[in-house]
């Protein structure tokens, strides 16, 4: 993890199956490194359908998902629900000098 | 599969790794220029001057070209309807709060078979994430007082009795009085409560007008939380 850049984000699957870890393994080591300061969580729309009026980028703030969502295809995503909310990690301290 | 926020909140509880700010905005968002309306609201219906009205409303009645008669016009009446809308406005500010709170839901003015409840507030699973609710079990009960006068002992006393009779731990005692420190009695009652497992949170004004400011509902509600635990000499309404 210390060896990521600052702008590179890691999702939980890619991570365990980088170091041959199981998902609840992968999980709780981004977990610790959050708590560690190292990683910060990022989120966006937990779909793969076109978003009206957005890119679905990730943001590092929940909140400016927090509403309705039209889709390409005429439904609604509700962002309001967490679990319509997908997560990845970014890295935010500096590890051994590299930023 | 995708790792959601909701997983991730899940996992967060599970390692004891506390929210950020910025996941506290998600599970709690206020409308606060809402609030703001309402809360000025609340204080331009207190500052009515009940006697005036009821004198201005008596005039116009009496007077020959009146064309629409007033019906309350003694000072009784007049101070029943200011009471009324001064209830019905904190109840609304309280039900803002409550709505754009992700993890609880709402019932106002619930009737079960020994009291009245000004609002049922139903914990969902999310609630196990903030930290004070993790021992509230199911629910909390939301109690509103909206007189001029100050805190009273009574009021946490009687809420006590409604928790027992609900079966609950946790409750928030909403009050619209005028903003000051609670005395030691007050305090120290909730302490003792809250030592005996009956929480209640006091939530007045002063927290009212600091949501409305931008912080975070949840942070305010923890805040009063611990305040109530440690019997802080800063404790206020």
């Amino acid at each position: 993890l210390s060896a990521l850049q600052g702008d590179e984000i890691v999702k939980p699957a890619s991570f365990a199956e980088k170091f041959g870890l199981s998902a609840t393994e992968a999980r709780q080591e981004l977990v610790y490194a959050v708590k560690a300061g190292m990683l910060s969580p990022v989120y966006r729309l937990n779909t793969n359908v076109l978003i009206v009026d957005s890119l679905n980028s990730w943001t590092e703030n929940p909140t400016d998902l927090r509403r309705s969502w039209a889709t390409d295809d005429g439904g609604v995503v509700d962002g309001a629900n967490p679990k319509n909310i997908e997560v990845a990690f970014r890295r935010v301290a500096t590890v051994g000098g590299r930023a | 599969m995708t790792y959601a926020m909701h997983d991730l909140l899940q996992d967060m509880l599970k390692d004891n790794v506390p929210l950020d700010e910025k996941m506290l905005a998600y599970l709690s968002v206020t409308d606060t220029t809402r609030l703001k309306g309402l809360l000025d609201r609340l204080q331009k219906v207190r500052d009515f001057n009940v006697k005036a009205i009821a004198a201005t409303r008596r005039a116009a009645n009496l007077a020959p070209a009146s064309k629409r008669m007033h019906v309350k016009v003694k000072l009784k009446s007049v101070e029943g309807a200011k009471s009324r809308l001064v209830g019905q406005i904190f109840e609304r500010i309280v039900n803002l709060l409550c709505d754009g709170c992700a993890v609880f839901s709402t019932i106002t003015n619930i009737r079960t078979s020994t009291a009245e409840v000004d609002v049922l507030i139903e914990l969902g699973p999310s609630a196990a994430l903030i930290p004070m609710l993790r021992s509230a079990g199911t629910h909390m009960l939301g109690e509103a007082k909206c007189y001029t006068s100050g805190m009273k002992a009574e009021w946490i006393n009687e809420l006590v009795g409604i928790m027992d009779q609900h079966n609950c731990n946790h409750s928030v005692l909403f009050v619209a009085s005028p903003s000051k420190t609670l005395n030691i009695e007050h305090r120290h009652g909730l302490q003792l409560h809250a030592r005996g497992g009956k929480m209640i949170i006091p939530f007045g004004l002063k927290q009212l007008t600091e949501i409305a400011n931008g912080t975070n509902f949840l942070s305010v509600l923890g805040r009063q939380h611990v305040s109530v635990l440690t019997g802080a000499i800063a404790l206020a309404i």
